[in-house]
């Protein structure tokens, strides 16, 4: 207890040397934690909001945009350990303004009927009413909410996608809607039959963005995914088959190597940190050398006197790396959460551990120069002020 | 003795006591130069790509895409509709008389990044009719040119820099088969993201019929109006027409965010800067404290010693921005970056420090040193001489 009075007196010997250094750490660890946390933490929710591993996306090897042949369905259907498969085909729209957005996304009713997506809640009657109007489409709450449609409602959406009459323009007929149970594929999209969409666009006819399997036996996931790869290996259609989390993560890799640019960043950070610190520390035992010639002359052993040195700049650290991990937890991990629309994440306590392990070894290290320092003082040169 | 001169004095005999407290001046160097070298580092990522897409857009060629699509990815080119396109009012000539049109077809293939065998989206795309003419920048530097129907391909040079199993001679995987690389082509812009080949071959391999786009030569950038005039009003005709360069000046949207992280590390880090920055230079005014004293005392005004606290701190601020804008220089320049996009394709490109980042990179040392010395230089001014004196 009175060494660690001792080492709170020391801290705050210089309050503003004190408090402005630990504004650096601060800072430092806020970014830390913005960086590092929103990895890990993007991570993990993608593993939990998708880590449905019951479901298998199977998908062109080539690029997802390559596509599949509808054709390949029966094929996988006939897998042993599929339950049911389902394609998958998602494109853009708008209603009135490029800005009213709607995701659409192509199913076959059929096998929707008998295998309903798990994540989301439609009823079988509305997808009745769509199996018997070519045109029909089941439309998400959110999109109903959003632009006031009523079922009965005749909606043209402008996409990208051509017609065979060249036209781009696609007009839907509203026959039902369905809500979203979880995050993913929320309730901001509309179905559409795939027999009327495939006859009317003008290319890419037969042919889907992939397949969705649900498997019986969720744990041999890996070895029937394996299965359907191996059987169109060396085909003209290539298959890549994984979880939908798998998949999610392989499409934002694609951006660039943004582990390593984090990683640099962080590095360079820290490195400035450990140089700010780290002279401020040196600076602050020069400043308190008669005291600690003092401490000395009462018996203090050295290795004492290197504990108060270290606890110092430990208490410091390590202090100030947890309030800037919090800040970026509290502060900026909400408005990361709205720039993507996935809500405010939980930071993971692997980065709270890792940073107070870093914020510990960055303590170790200022606090070496200024220990050595100590150790080798001339107690009676140290008392006259020499 | 005149105001400025004081100034000066007090500056000078300031700085000759700097190489005396080398520790405490480094805070500032080392800080700073942290600060900007990254800042200057991510903003050269994010500017050279949009620098390049904007590089490859030219006034007198225009891009007709489908009045729905934004993007080439998402749009749709009937062959009849790229016969009237070519046939266009405007439209430059090859010297065989040919009008100067290239339908072409945009598809992507993934392939695995050097970097970290990340399979990533690359462009394909498939050129016809009179592409030589329409883009005469295309220089192929190494192997062949890629011959129409046979399924062949021709690497931009900095994507082969950037991906796997591109060299000349190697068999890249698209649907239907695999295709040789028979060449390497330059441009000097984002063009050299791609792989370059035959519009009908590859829309075969990609089961399409209809074309994504189609570019043309103008005669003269003046003529753009006539040639998009005659294309809106034809009632058979449902397209977009765009000039080249005004289609590519969007840049891509994932360079904007790189550019908006950039300046968002940048200020996070500039603000852990600027508390060793204040740190140091407080610590070097209470360490000149008798000699300010001194000064004051014998009637030097307190604004001269504002002035020589606030020209020490930006002084270590801009030399620790000039190290930094250099670590960052010679780190980047004459490497090579690629950007993708999540269900998109990459833009592969040269990185280049450009001497206006340089600038913005010194720009914040300068105001991180001006805000760091402002609250030491206002304590210093305010020093109670006779305390200091006594004090030592």
């Amino acid at each position: 207890m009175k060494y660690l009075v001792l080492v709170w007196a020391g801290l705050w010997r210089k309050p503003a040397r004190t408090v402005l250094t630990a504004l650096s750490v601060i800072t430092a660890f806020l970014l830390y934690g913005a960086l590092n946390g929103t990895m890990v933490s993007f991570d993990r929710w993608i593993g939990q909001a998708m880590g449905d591993t019951a479901v298998l996306w199977t998908t062109s090897r080539v690029n997802l945009s390559a596509g599949l042949p509808i054709g390949i369905v029966p094929v996988i259907e006939r897998i042993e350990g599929i339950a049911a498969v389902d394609i998958t085909h998602e494109f853009n729209s708008y209603w009135q303004e490029p800005e009213n957005g709607v995701g659409v996304v192509v199913i076959d009713v059929e096998r929707r009927m008998r295998h309903p997506s798990p994540w989301s809640v439609v009823s079988k009657a509305a997808l009745e009413q769509m199996r018997r109007l070519r045109t029909g489409t089941v439309v998400g709450s959110a999109v109903m909410k959003k632009y006031g449609w009523k079922i009965g409602d005749r909606v043209p959406l402008t996409t990208g996608v051509a017609r065979k009459d060249r036209s781009s323009i696609w007009v839907f007929d509203i026959v039902g809607t369905y809500d979203a149970a979880a995050a993913v594929s929320g309730a901001d999209q509309i179905w559409i039959n795939y027999d009327y969409f495939d006859e009317a666009r003008a290319f890419g006819n037969g042919r889907v963005t992939g397949m969705v399997s649900v498997i019986a036996d969720p744990s041999r996931a890996t070895s029937v995914a394996t299965q359907i790869d191996r059987l169109f290996a060396n085909s003209p259609n290539e298959t890549l088959t994984r979880s939908l989390g798998d998949m999610v993560r392989a499409e934002l890799d694609q951006i660039t190597n943004i582990k390593l640019i984090i990683d640099i960043v962080l590095s360079a950070v820290l490195f400035t940190l450990l140089f700010v610190t780290g002279n401020t520390m040196m600076q602050s035992v020069v400043d308190r050398i008669p005291e600690i010639a003092v401490l000395k002359t009462y018996g203090f052993s050295d290795a004492i006197i290197a504990a108060l040195i270290l606890s110092e700049a430990v208490l410091l650290c390590v202090g100030s790396a947890l309030v800037g991990i919090a800040l970026a937890a509290v502060v900026l991990f909400p408005l990361i959460g709205a720039a993507f629309r996935i809500g405010t994440l939980p930071m993971a306590p692997s980065v709270v551990a890792v940073g107070a392990a870093i914020a510990f070894g960055l303590a170790c290290l200022i606090a070496l120069p200024p220990v050595w320092r100590a150790q080798r003082l001339n107690v009676v040169d140290a008392l006259a002020g020499r | 003795m005149s105001a400025f001169r004081q100034m000066a004095l007090v500056t000078a005999m300031g700085l000759s006591t700097l190489p005396e407290r080398p520790g405490r001046a480094s805070v500032i160097v080392i800080g700073i130069a942290g600060v900007v070298g990254v800042l200057v580092s991510m903003l050269t990522l994010g500017a050279s790509v949009s620098e390049s897409m904007r590089a490859a857009g030219r006034s007198d060629r225009a891009i007709v895409l489908r009045n729905s699509a934004e993007k080439e990815h998402e749009s749709a080119i009937f062959t009849a509709e790229a016969q009237a396109i070519a046939d266009a009012p405007g439209v430059a000539r090859t010297r065989d008389g040919k009008p100067a049109a290239s339908a072409e077809l945009l598809a992507t293939v993934n392939l695995p990044r050097k970097l970290d065998d990340v399979p990533s989206g690359v462009m394909v795309r498939g050129m016809s009719g009179s592409a030589a003419t329409v883009r005469g920048e295309i220089r192929v530097v190494g192997g062949r040119m890629f011959a129409p129907g046979l399924r062949e391909l021709i690497v931009g040079r900095v994507l082969r820099e950037q991906f796997t199993g591109l060299d000349v001679g190697s068999r890249v995987t698209l649907p239907g088969g695999e295709w040789t690389v028979v060449g390497t082509y330059e441009t000097g812009d984002m063009w050299e993201s791609m792989l370059l080949t035959d519009a009908k071959t590859l829309m075969s391999a990609y089961h399409r019929n209809v074309f994504s786009s189609v570019t043309v030569l103008l005669e003269s950038p003046a003529v753009f109006d006539r040639f998009k005039a005659a294309l809106t009003s034809d009632p058979t005709l449902s397209v977009k027409v765009m000039r080249e360069s005004e289609y590519y000046s969007k840049g891509s949207e994932l360079s904007g965010a790189v550019i908006i992280l950039s300046y968002l590390i940048g200020a996070i880090m500039a603000a852990g800067a600027l508390f060793g920055a204040l740190n140091t230079m407080y610590s070097s005014v209470s360490a000149r404290s008798l000699e300010i004293a001194t000064l004051r005392a014998i009637g030097f005004p307190g604004s001269s010693v504002v002035v020589s606290v606030l020209v020490e701190s930006m002084l270590l601020a801009m030399l620790g921005g000039l190290i930094g804008a250099l670590i960052s220089w010679a780190v980047l320049s004459g490497g090579t970056f690629s950007l993708g996009s999540p269900g998109g394709s990459a833009v592969a490109v040269e990185l280049h420090v450009a001497p206006p980042l340089v600038g913005i990179g010194l720009a914040w040392a300068l105001v991180m040193g001006l805000l760091g010395g402002v609250l030491p230089a206002v304590r210093a001014a305010r020093l109670p001489v006779a305390t200091a004196l006594r004090a030592s």
